[in-house]
């Protein structure tokens, strides 16, 4: 029995970094064999989202621990794909687990029975591996395929059908093509930034890229094509972060998708722009970064405004949040710009405590649908007596959101303006704040406008309007609060608080993280003298 | 399209591309093939027995079911990369060893056996499944027809046997009332219900 437990012990620590990724990827075809077993589905769901928090959990505290871990897969030495959980990793593979495991219980409850049991499963597995792949990987072509791979299942995620829908399929197919071509666009420019790189260089692993590029600017001048590849990588990114001019299919996708996918999309999907921005600019092409640490502030910028003012007018629930998650995304990028250890900190809690916020508040924003059948604000009112928990949560989130204590918000909000008023740039430091102001306003307005005023009664409105047909799928019955969909936004609230009250652990990790991504010197040599190489 | 000369063609070619892609999936190791192009191939064979047959003989005959195809394919990949992790292995590490091929103690030639083999073999049925299984969705779509003209006609000429249908849409109100007019001479029967429908019109 012992030897068999520590048998076990010896198989997770010798693959931990490749498991997360590995039971992903069995996941989806297992899920198919079950598909007229939904029963056995949902346990075996449940397990696994679970375990690979567990795992997550266990990558997190050996990275803590013990450095670096580097994994050669398929023992290739020289030539071999390397996967390398340093702290970044390993926080955001944590967060993903953690997001993923409780998107994944209001499932249960949210998509529609036929469409959770034959594709969303198998989908949601495979875009958790990509997550996890992209967070893992130490190559830069492996990266590409790992975005592939949660582009496409994600793209099939949008399409999965509500149990109780309140969107066209037709702005379903409008919002997926956006997102399919931008994709696809980015994907190609994507390649040709890879393979610029590749052949200015000759590699395609991150560490030996970084100290190649490294050696590089140290004997010489920069050849302009890396300089180039950089600013392409800042479109790639940006495209997936929604960085402003590129930013146009995300209050289409995220308001269309099923609310979980919703949470997914803002909480996860948009972070892994500004993750893989972090690791490719900041640990590769750092030599670089006269060149594109201004662009990105100014589009950074640029993004935070129009993403608030933007959010500011809308009348649509999920709407309002998809404008927000541009404009937060936007201070994300902003930490990133400023460049020095303390903005970068910031910018990474910014990162988690946005995630956590801004999927509970899409899953709360999916319980109101529910029960008022509608997205429109114009038509809600009055909630607060009806649904007092959600009235709660949302309160919750858009004060994290907005940055006020006790929220995460409000300490990553604090740090990120410590930040730049102690690197001395007034401007952003002005812009950013106005903005903080704008957020404010949008975010109670919205509050207000769900759980203030008067009940309007939103089934009988839909009913008045002869120009809009009342969806099918919409009958009178109210979809009643169940566990499934109250646990997770009760546990998101809850860290979205212990994040606030108790920051420390966060803000150290984050600084740690910092100095890593910053001074590469122990990234690289743990890969290269690590790997058999 | 299923002409004579296509249907016995289609017999004759089904045969030799599957051969030649089961060929191209286990050759493809080293050199050009591999379980991708073989699936490719595979499929085409298929979609020319659709296309020489039509659905329905197909469907009739075998029921197939794609998606456990993809399911039996991506597991079979998958296990393939997690087996050498139960030995003490990396992720994705594949052996090989060399056989002497021999019959009636003739020596026909080397093969090599690759581990990695099974993973094109699970990216082949993978290939087929999701390709069929795309081909012959968009196959059976049906494309709905509008009766709406057929109606009409049938209106016109006093065939129409259900005059107590709700109006369909208020533009048409012209041209009921002509059908109306016509078939209220045509038949007595008919006559109640017609006047009943004019009058709910005007």
């Amino acid at each position: 029995m012992i030897s068999i437990l520590s048998g076990i012990e010896a198989f997770v620590l010798n693959n931990l970094v490749m498991l997360p990724i590995a039971i992903g990827l069995l996941m989806a075809p297992v899920m198919l064999f079950l598909r007229n077993k939904p029963k056995a589905q949902k346990i075996a769901a449940i397990t696994v989202s679970v375990l690979l928090l567990a795992l997550a959990a266990i990558l997190f505290w050996i990275v803590y621990q013990d450095g670096i871990q580097v994994y050669d897969i398929g023992e290739f030495g020289k030539y071999g794909i390397v996967l390398v959980g340093d702290m970044l990793s390993a926080l955001l593979v944590l967060l993903t687990a953690f997001i993923g495991l409780f998107v994944l219980i209001y499932s249960f409850d949210y998509i529609e029975k036929n469409s959770l049991s034959a594709s969303y499963y198998p989908l949601y597995f495979l875009m958790l591996a990509g997550i996890f792949g992209i967070f893992l990987t130490g190559d830069l072509f492996n990266l590409f395929v790992f975005f592939e791979i949660m582009f496409l299942s994600s793209t099939g995620l949008i399409m999965a059908n509500e149990a109780l829908s309140v969107t066209d399929s037709a702005h379903k197919l409008e919002a997926t093509y956006k997102y399919m071509a931008l994709g696809m666009l980015g994907s190609f420019m994507m390649l040709v930034a890879i393979v610029t790189i590749y052949a200015t260089v000759g590699s395609l692993n991150m560490a030996d890229l970084a100290a190649k590029i490294q050696i590089i600017a140290e004997t010489g001048t920069i050849p302009w094509v890396i300089i180039a590849a950089a600013l392409l990588f800042i479109v790639v990114f940006g495209n997936k972060a929604a960085l402003v001019p590129l930013h146009f299919w995300l209050p289409d996708v995220h308001p269309t998708a099923p609310t979980p996918i919703s949470a997914m999309l803002s909480g996860i999907l948009i972070k892994v722009g500004a993750y893989c921005m972090l690791r490719v600019l900041f640990l590769i092409l750092y030599p670089t970064k006269d060149f594109f640490l201004p662009i990105l502030m100014f589009f950074a910028l640029l993004t935070i405004a129009v993403g608030a003012i933007s959010a500011m007018g809308q009348t649509d629930l999920k709407r309002v949040l998809a404008y927000s998650s541009v404009s937060q995304i936007g201070y994300v990028l902003l930490g990133l710009s400023l460049g020095t250890t303390a903005a970068i900190a910031a910018a990474i809690m910014y990162l988690v405590n946005h995630a956590l916020a801004k999927s509970m508040l899409f899953l709360t924003a999916g319980g109101i649908i529910h029960e008022t059948h509608t997205r429109d604000l114009r038509k809600m009112g009055g909630l607060i007596t009806i649904l007092p928990l959600f009235s709660m949560a949302f309160l919750v989130g858009a004060m994290s959101i907005a940055g006020f204590p006790p929220m995460g918000g409000f300490i990553s909000k604090f740090a990120l303006f410590q930040s730049a008023v102690s690197g001395e740039f007034w401007l952003p430091l002005l812009i950013a704040l106005l903005m903080a102001v704008v957020t404010i306003f949008y975010m109670f307005r919205t509050w207000i406008a769900i759980f203030w005023g008067e009940n309007k009664g939103s089934l009988k409105e839909a009913d008045a309007d002869p120009d809009v047909p009342v969806p099918a799928a919409a009958p009178a019955k109210k979809h009643k609060i169940s566990i499934e969909i109250a646990l997770p936004i009760v546990a998101l609230c809850a860290a979205v608080i212990i994040l606030g009250v108790y920051p420390e652990p966060l803000y150290e990790i984050s600084n740690i993280i910092a100095t890593q991504i910053l001074d590469p010197t122990e990234y690289i040599t743990t890969v290269l003298g690590g790997a058999p190489r | 399209m299923s002409t004579v000369i296509v249907k016995t063609m289609a017999r004759a070619v089904l045969i030799v591309a599957i051969l030649f892609s089961i060929y191209l999936l286990l050759n493809g190791a080293n050199v050009p093939g591999g379980g991708f192009v073989g699936g490719v191939l595979f499929v085409c064979a298929i979609a020319l027995v659709y296309v020489a047959y039509g659905m329905k003989y197909i469907n009739n005959r075998l029921k197939p079911d794609y998606l456990s195809w993809v399911a039996y394919g991506l597991l079979f990949a998958s296990i393939t990369a997690i087996a050498p992790m139960i030995v003490n292995h990396n992720y994705f590490r594949s052996a090989f060893t060399h056989y002497h091929l021999e019959i009636f103690g003739i020596h026909i030639g080397e093969i090599e056996l690759l581990s990695s083999m099974f993973f094109d073999i699970g990216v082949y049925f993978t290939v087929i499944g999701a390709l069929l299984f795309i081909l012959t969705n968009i196959a059976s779509d049906k494309i709905k027809e509008t009766d709406e003209s057929e109606s009409d006609r049938a209106d016109l000429l006093g065939e129409s046997e259900d005059f107590s249908l709700k109006p369909k849409a208020p533009v048409k109100t012209g041209a009921t009332n002509v059908t109306a007019d016509i078939t209220a001479n045509m038949t007595a029967n008919t006559a109640a219900n017609t006047v009943a429908n004019t009058e709910e019109f005007k």
